[in-house]
């Protein structure tokens, strides 16, 4: 067993798995999807880029480019919700923005998760 | 690869001061939110994201605008005072680690390595790979880049004598790494690979050295042609065999010298001209015909011996070397000996400079009439051999030096060597005669090309009009004033080498010329064969008509 693959495997999927769970319900209902949610979805995606740097295989590369693409949709749809919150009234139809960014960014976590299990399973040891 | 996987290793170093730094961030963010501010208006207000994440960002690098937007609750104090006491030492954590990290050596390293590679792959013209920054390099650099048909790049182990190249302001500038030579990673990062890269020079005094790096050399690239310097017996051989393309023998080629002067002092003159001297024969060039000392261990001494027994000339071979006590190559019981009294010339060769000066010493105090040669081995105490009035100097490293910028920039000066060897001793007279007449007794020797770089209009001008030699020298502004200029030899593009061409000797395109100069008349004649006009002059004697006037019909 290795306890770094334990780690950043760990980070990766939870980044996966909190992104689901914003994103799942009504994508204009805002109760449906609790800013704390997505606040901790940046904060361990942010985590399972740092962990994935410094990784030289061609694999490690693409891995780390789907965090960074996780990471931008995911930033761009909190900016989105704060500004609007800032300036403005959050309307449903603002709100599907968010909740779509997000979605976008999920579809990145789908990515990296599945190129993280291939990969492990690649190895015959 | 060592220094690319230290780049990777930087970044795996930095991700646990960057994972701190982030959750130092986002607890207390995530804490501000949850916890009640104060009442306003009867409603208890939270924190936005926007405003704990600004409030965190300024507490965290301690610049601290106070409590906004409103003043804070007792428990937003509580979990400010958490916040402080993580995010303030994890920052400093992370800004330690980076500044360590950037200070480290190998990192260093692998950054200036980077530097090197990419100025290596800008090079945007040929360039030349020389191995070791050492008093031979240094000359050769500066001949080099005079000419500028090459760019340079240098590696040297020592960091010192990198850092003292780097401190000469060479123009064009020469891209430098501090890194072991002999390594096939060093070879490759310097562009030995690169298509554009033509030549290797090796000019370590270490002769394995110089045939590791070789070896590697050609391994890595089988056109670039390789130089590689011989200090050692056997050493030429064996760097032959490994496919080094020349051998800068610096002992053989002073042997061939002597050798020369034994012949005729001309010869000797000429060639002692050709690798940097000057030209005059004068009472130092001719070499006595008696009996000759030579003061010297291996294998200078055994090759200047070969070369006595081959002109019969007699000759009493001392092997001194640093094992035999300094008494005895000061006493003069031991030249005497050796019949120094009725010598006529001593050669001091050893490879100590000391020791060459002490023999000087002794030698002219027994007998003063010696015709006294010497091997000079630091050129700093050049001085102190002029000083003693020794007759010949030799500087290994400006001999070396001038070898292998001859062969790289004018490698005709070979076929002319080899062509006047055969030469009698009147013809090498008139040869030399006739050089110092039409241009002086220290004319620059100068190989240039008949192509679109060098000569653009005459390059041009061949393919259409018959040029020769002599009218492009002979009364060129017909002012009866011709140039300075004395043609050693022509080589064609087929490869035939014209050894001393006429006047009337025909130019094609691709030809390559040597000859002897001053400044200004090189100058003229560049102007002369790079532009159309000025040529046209030239050879016509008069102005090409550029348009007709419309009443003048012609």
């Amino acid at each position: 067993m290795n306890s770094e693959k334990v780690i950043s495997g760990f980070f990766i999927i939870l980044a996966l798995t909190l992104n689901f769970g914003f994103v799942v319900g009504d994508i204009d209902v805002i109760e449906y999807h609790s800013v704390y949610e997505l606040v901790a979805t940046i904060v361990v995606n942010l985590i399972a880029t740092i962990m994935k740097l410094g990784d030289k295989t061609q694999t490690g590369s693409v891995l780390l480019a789907t965090s960074f693409v996780a990471d931008l949709q995911l930033i761009a749809a909190a900016s989105v919700w704060g500004i609007v919150n800032m300036t403005s009234v959050m309307t449903p139809e603002l709100f599907t923005i968010v909740v779509s960014l997000a979605t976008g960014a999920l579809v990145a976590n789908i990515i990296s998760v599945s190129l993280f299990v291939g990969e492990t399973l690649l190895l015959k040891r | 690869m060592n220094n690319e996987s230290s780049i990777w290793l930087f970044l795996r170093k930095m991700r646990t001061p960057l994972i701190v730094l982030n959750l130092a961030h986002a607890i207390p963010v995530i804490l501000l939110t949850l916890v009640p501010g104060i009442e306003v208006e009867g409603k208890t207000v939270y924190m936005s994201f926007f405003d704990a994440m600004y409030f965190v960002a300024y507490t965290a690098t301690t610049i601290g605008f106070g409590e906004i937007p409103y003043a804070f609750s007792y428990p937003q104090r509580i979990v400010v005072f958490i916040t402080i006491y993580t995010t303030v030492p994890a920052w400093f954590y992370a800004l330690g680690s980076l500044i360590a990290l950037l200070q480290e050596k190998t990192f260093i390293n692998a950054i200036k390595m980077n530097n090197f590679r990419r100025k290596v792959r800008r090079l945007r013209q040929d360039f030349i790979i020389i191995c070791g920054y050492n008093h031979a390099s240094k000359l050769l650099i500066e001949k080099l880049n005079q000419d500028n048909l090459y760019r340079i790049v240098v590696i040297d182990i020592n960091s010192e004598k990198i850092e003292q190249l780097d401190t000469e302001i060479y123009m064009p500038s020469i891209p430098s790494l501090i890194a072991d030579a002999s390594t096939t990673n060093t070879l490759k990062a310097s562009g030995i690979q690169s298509p554009r890269c033509k030549y290797i020079v090796t000019l370590f005094d270490d002769d394995q050295l110089n045939l590791k790096v070789s070896i590697r050399a050609r391994i890595l690239n089988e056109n670039i042609q390789i130089l590689s310097r011989s200090n050692v017996h056997h050493g030429s051989e064996n760097l032959t065999n490994i496919g080094v393309d020349h051998v800068i023998d610096i002992f053989d080629i002073i042997a061939r010298r002597i050798d020369a002067a034994l012949r005729s002092p001309y010869l000797f003159n000429l060639l002692s001209w050709i690798q940097g001297g000057n030209l005059n024969v004068s009472k130092s060039d001719m070499l006595p015909m008696g009996k000759y000392i030579v003061c010297s261990g291996g294998r200078f001494g055994k090759t200047l011996q070969r070369i006595f027994e081959k002109n019969n000339i007699e000759c009493t071979y001392l092997d001194i070397n640093k094992g035999i006590s300094e008494k005895n190559f000061s006493d003069k019981e031991f030249f005497i000996e050796a019949g120094i009294q009725n010598a006529s010339c001593i050669i001091a060769g050893t490879n100590d400079d000391a020791i060459n000066l002490s023999i000087i010493a002794t030698a002219r105090g027994i007998n003063p009439a010696l015709f006294v040669i010497v091997r000079e081995n630091e050129p700093e105490e050049r001085s102190l051999f002029s000083h003693l009035r020794t007759d010949k100097i030799f500087v290994l490293d400006q001999i070396a030096a001038i070898d292998g910028y001859n062969y790289i920039d004018r490698p005709m000066t070979f076929n002319f060597i080899e062509g006047i060897e055969h030469f009698e001793n009147e013809k090498l007279m008139n040869t030399l005669l006739n050089i110092t007449d039409k241009v002086n007794k220290r004319p620059a020797l100068i190989e240039m090309a008949i192509d679109k770089n060098t000569m653009y209009a005459l390059n041009q001008f061949v393919q259409h009009t018959p040029v020769t030699l002599g009218q492009l020298l002979n009364n060129p502004y017909r002012n009866g004033q011709n140039l300075e200029i004395v043609i050693l030899g022509l080589k064609r593009k087929q490869g035939e080498f014209i050894l001393l061409p006429d006047e009337h000797t025909s130019l094609h395109q691709g030809d390559h010329l040597l000859f002897a100069t001053t400044k200004p008349s090189l100058d003229r004649f560049k102007t002369i064969v790079n532009h159309y006009y000025e040529l046209y002059y030239v050879i016509h004697g008069k102005e090409e008509k550029r348009f007709t006037l419309p009443w003048k019909k012609a």
